[in-house]
C-alpha cells in the first residue's frame, strides 16, 4: 500500500515535468506571439512584451508562470488579448468533455456487448466476424472513419447534421467516430476476459447447480470478465482526450483540443500553458489511476 | 547413433504455429504486398508524384488525357523537355488547339454603349463576327448562358439588336476563340531534338521548320508518338484519378506509403533500441537501480506524449529526423517494461549463471545471452508498434503538421487523407481523393495489426487473442 501511495506522489512531479517541457519548448519555437501581427508599432510591441513579461529573463518568466499557475491564473491570452485564458478554457472545455464522456459510454456499451457475444459463441463464424471487425476498428483512424460517416449519414442520407456544435444530434457522429477504436479494444478485452472466467471452476460449479446459462454469464462470470476492461479505462480516457483533437477538427466542434493546436501554431504562450496544464493534468491523472488499478486488481503487480 | 527426432526452437515452433493462423497470415501477405509495392513504385511507374497538370483538375479514377507536361519545350539540338514517355519516341506529333477565353463587360447608358471592358482594360470596338469565335452570355454563377449573335459592338453607338436582354444595362460576355489550331511535329533521337515543324490548319503555307517551340499543356488535344515505325496515341491513364492540381493519385498514394512506412519502421527501430537497452539494463541490474529506472519509466508513462510531439514539431519545424525521435521516444516505454520483465525472470536461470562463471562480461551476458531470449515478446510488440506510429504520424499530418524535407512537404497517407477531406466537396463529389489513400492506409494497418495479433497468439499459445 505504501508503494501505491508513493505512486500518487508522482502526479505533481509528472505535471511539473510537462509544464516545464511545454514552457521551454514553445519559447524555443521560431517566432513570437506578436510576430505574426503586421503593422504593430514598436512602442505597442514593447508594451505588450512588458505586459507579458517577455522582456525578462526566461527563468524569471518561468518562476512567475509557475506561481500564477498554482493559483490557477494563466493571465490573458496573447492572441485574443481581451479574454483571459481561463475564460477561453471555460468556454471550450465543456464541448470536449461532453464529447469525450459520450464516446467512452458508447465505447463501453458496444465493446462489452460485442465482446460478450463473441466469447459466448467462441470460434464460430460470428466470433471471427466480430474479431475481424475489431481489428478493422483499431486500424481505422478517426480521420478516415469520421469523414466516411459524414459522407454516408449526413451528405448522402441526410439523416444527421454534417458538423457543428449545439444540437444533441450534432454529437452523434463525432461521438461514434471517437469511440470506434476504443469500442474495438474493449470488445477484445471483454472477449478474452470472459473466455478466461468461463473456464474457471466456480463457473463449472454454477453450471452444475443447474443455473441457466443466462444467470451464469450475467451473475457469475460478468464481473470477473470486466476486470481487463476496467483496467483499460484509464488509458482509454486519456487517449480519447487526445483523439478528440482530430475529431474536433473534422466535425468543427469548438473544443479545447483545437484551441491547443491553434495556440501552439500561433505561439500564444499563455494559452498553450493553460490548455496543456488542464489537458495534461487530466491525462496524467488518468494514466496514474490506470496504473494503480492494475496494481489493485492484479495482486502480482503489487510487489 | 542417428536420431531422427527433429528439435525445434521455441521460435521455430511459434513460426510453425503462425503458418496455421489464418488472420495472421492474411496480415503478413497484406504487409508484404504493400511493402513491395511501395518500394518498387519508382521503378514501375515513371510518373512523378509532384507532376502537376492544373488544367485537368480533380478527375475521376481511370481518367485519361494526352501525355504532356505543363510546358513541353523543344529546341533543336537540345534535350526535349516533356514527359519521359513522349521523349522516348522517334517522332512526336502534338495537336494543339489554342483556346482563348476572355470575358468582357459591356454597359449601356442612355441607350448608348458606355464601356467595353475586360478587367482593367477598356476598348472601343468588339467584333463578334471573327471566324472561330464563340460568344456567350456569362451568368452570375460562372456558367454560360445563351449564345450571342455575330455583331460588332462599338463604343458610343446604340447596342446592336438582340444583344442585350430587354431592360438590362449590363452584359458580361464570355468569348472563346479557337483562334489557332496547329500541328507540331518534333523529330527526336535519344531524347534530343533533331527538327521541329509547325503547320497551321487553315493556312495555305506548308509546314514550316522552326528552331524552338513551347507547347502549352492545356492546349494539347492529342499526342501521337512514332517509335520504331509504330504509331501510337500517347495518353496517360490515372487509375486512381487526379487531385485538384492534376497530380496522379495512384502514384501519390504509393509514394505516400513510402513516407508512412519509413516513419513507421525507423521510429519503431528507435523505440526498439532504446527500450531494449534500457529494459535489459534495469532488469539485469535489479535492486535500487531497477527501481529508479522503472520509476522514471512510470513517470514518463503518465506524460501526454502526443502533446509534446505536437510541440516538438512546432518548435523544430517538422523535421523528419525529429519526427522519428519524437514518435520513437513515445513508444520505447512499453518496450522497456516488457524487456525488463523478461530479463528479470531469465537472469536467475542456469545458462546465465554458467555464462557468469565462464567469465563473460556483464555487457556480453545482457546483450548476448539475455536479450536474444526476449525475442518472442519483442517481435510481437515491435510489429504492433509500427501501426501505432504510422497512425501517430498520420494524426500529426492530419492536423497540418506533416513532415517537410528541405522545405518541401512530404505527403504521407495522413497528409493525403487530410487533402482528401478538404476537397471532398458538398456532396462528396471528389470522394476518390479520400478513398484511395484511406484504403491503402487501412489495409496496411489492418495487416500489421493482424500480423502482430497472430504472432502474439503463436508465441504465447496459452493466451488467446485479446
Amino acid at each position: 500500500m505504501l508503494t501505491l501511495l508513493k505512486r500518487l506522489l508522482y502526479v505533481p512531479v509528472v505535471i511539473l515535468l510537462l509544464v516545464t517541457a511545454t514552457f521551454f519548448l514553445i519559447r524555443l519555437a521560431p517566432g513570437g506571439p506578436f510576430s505574426a501581427e503586421r503593422d504593430l508599432p514598436e512602442e505597442v510591441e514593447k508594451a505588450l512584451n512588458a505586459k507579458f513579461r517577455l522582456d525578462q529573463p526566461m527563468l524569471v518568466q518561468y518562476g512567475a508562470m509557475l506561481k500564477d499557475a498554482v493559483r490557477g491564473d494563466f493571465g490573458p491570452s496573447m492572441k485574443h488579448r481581451e479574454r483571459t485564458v481561463r475564460q477561453i478554457i471555460a468556454q471550450h472545455l465543456p464541448p470536449s468533455m461532453i464529447l469525450g464522456a459520450l464516446a467512452i459510454i458508447l465505447a463501453l456499451w458496444i465493446g462489452i456487448t460485442v465482446g460478450t457475444v463473441s466469447a459466448l459463441k467462441a470460434n464460430s463464424a460470428l466470433d471471427y466476424f466480430g474479431m475481424g471487425v475489431t481489428v478493422l476498428g483499431i486500424s481505422l483512424p478517426a480521420f478516415v472513419f469520421g469523414p466516411l460517416l459524414q459522407l454516408l449519414f449526413a451528405m448522402r442520407l441526410d439523416w444527421l447534421p454534417v458538423a457543428g456544435y449545439g444540437a444533441p444530434l450534432q454529437l452523434v457522429l463525432p461521438a461514434l467516430t471517437l469511440s470506434l477504436p476504443f469500442a474495438a479494444r474493449f470488445a477484445r478485452l471483454m472477449r478474452a476476459g470472459m473466455l478466461e472466467v468461463l473456464s474457471e471452476d466456480f463457473i463449472r460449479t454454477a453450471r452444475s447447480k443447474g443455473l441457466s446459462e443466462r444467470i451464469v454469464v450475467l451473475r457469475h462470470a460478468f464481473r470477473g470478465a470486466l476486470i481487463p476492461v476496467v483496467s483499460f479505462l484509464g488509458p482509454a480516457i486519456a487517449a480519447i482526450t487526445t483523439g478528440s483533437l482530430v475529431v474536433e477538427k473534422i466535425f468543427n466542434i469548438p473544443g479545447l483540443g483545437r484551441e491547443f493546436v491553434e495556440s501552439a501554431l500561433n505561439r500564444d504562450y499563455t494559452l498553450v500553458m493553460g490548455t496543456t496544464i488542464v489537458y495534461g493534468s487530466f491525462i496524467v491523472i488518468c494514466n496514474m489511476l490506470s496504473d494503480l488499478s492494475y496494481a489493485l486488481l492484479d495482486p502480482r503487480v503489487r510487489r | 547413433m542417428k536420431r531422427n527426432v527433429k528439435h525445434k526452437s521455441p521460435t521455430g515452433l511459434a513460426l510453425a504455429r503462425m503458418q496455421k493462423h489464418k488472420l495472421g497470415m492474411l496480415g503478413l501477405y497484406l504487409v508484404t504486398i504493400m511493402s513491395i509495392a511501395v518500394v518498387l513504385i519508382p521503378y514501375i511507374v515513371s510518373v512523378s508524384p509532384d507532376e502537376t497538370r492544373p488544367w485537368i483538375g480533380a478527375q475521376r479514377p481511370f481518367y485519361s488525357h494526352p501525355d504532356c507536361s505543363v510546358d513541353n519545350a523543344f529546341t533543336v539540338g537540345e534535350a526535349a523537355e516533356t514527359t519521359e514517355r513522349a521523349s522516348a519516341s522517334d517522332e512526336l506529333v502534338y495537336h494543339v488547339q489554342q483556346q482563348q477565353r476572355v470575358s468582357y463587360r459591356v454597359t449601356v447608358r442612355r441607350g448608348k454603349i458606355h464601356t467595353i471592358q475586360s478587367g482593367a482594360v477598356s476598348t472601343n470596338r468588339l467584333d463578334l463576327t471573327t471566324p472561330g469565335l464563340e460568344a456567350y452570355e456569362l451568368m452570375a454563377d460562372g456558367s454560360r448562358g445563351r449564345a450571342l449573335p455575330g455583331v460588332v459592338i462599338l463604343k458610343g453607338e446604340e447596342p446592336p439588336e438582340g444583344l442585350f436582354p430587354q431592360g438590362e444595362r449590363v452584359l458580361i460576355l464570355d468569348l472563346s476563340s479557337t483562334a489557332d489550331s496547329s500541328r507540331v511535329t518534333v523529330g527526336l533521337t535519344d531524347g534530343t531534338v533533331l527538327f521541329i515543324t509547325e503547320e497551321h490548319s487553315g493556312s495555305e503555307n506548308p509546314a514550316a521548320a522552326i528552331d524552338s517551340i513551347t507547347v502549352r499543356g492545356e492546349a494539347v488535344t492529342s499526342v501521337v508518338g512514332l517509335s520504331s515505325g509504330k504509331r501510337r496515341e500517347l495518353t496517360v491513364r490515372h487509375w486512381f484519378g487526379t487531385d485538384e492540381l492534376g497530380r496522379d493519385l495512384f502514384v501519390r498514394v504509393f509514394y505516400g506509403g513510402r513516407i508512412s512506412l519509413l516513419v513507421g519502421i525507423v521510429a519503431t527501430l528507435v523505440s526498439l533500441v532504446i527500450g531494449l537497452a534500457y529494459g535489459a539494463v534495469a532488469g539485469y541490474a535489479g535492486g535500487r537501480i531497477d527501481r529508479v529506472m522503472m520509476g522514471i519509466v512510470d513517470i514518463l508513462y503518465a506524460l501526454p506524449f502526443l502533446f509534446l510531439v505536437i510541440l516538438l514539431m512546432v518548435t523544430f519545424g517538422r523535421n523528419i529526423v525529429m519526427l522519428f525521435v519524437a514518435l520513437g521516444a513515445v513508444q520505447w516505454l512499453t518496450m522497456a517494461r516488457i524487456v525488463r520483465g523478461q530479463v528479470l525472470s531469465l537472469k536467475e536461470m542456469e545458462f546465465v549463471e554458467a555464462a557468469r562463471i565462464g567469465g563473460e562480461s556483464v555487457f556480453s551476458i545482457v546483450f548476448r545471452q539475455l536479450v536474444p531470449h526476449t525475442l518472442g515478446p519483442v517481435i510481437v510488440y515491435t510489429t504492433l508498434t509500427v501501426p501505432v506510429i504510422i497512425m501517430g504520424e498520420s494524426f500529426l499530418a492530419f492536423i497540418g503538421l506533416q513532415v517537410q524535407y528541405h522545405g518541401a512537404s512530404l505527403d504521407s497517407w495522413g497528409a493525403l487523407i487530410n487533402r482528401g477531406v478538404q476537397s471532398l466537396g458538398q456532396n462528396g463529389e471528389n470522394i476518390w481523393l479520400l478513398f484511395f489513400p484511406s484504403l491503402a492506409m487501412v489495409l496496411t494497418l489492418f495487416g500489421l495489426n493482424s500480423l502482430g495479433d497472430g504472432l502474439r497468439d503463436c508465441f504465447d499459445p496459452k493466451r488467446s487473442s485479446s
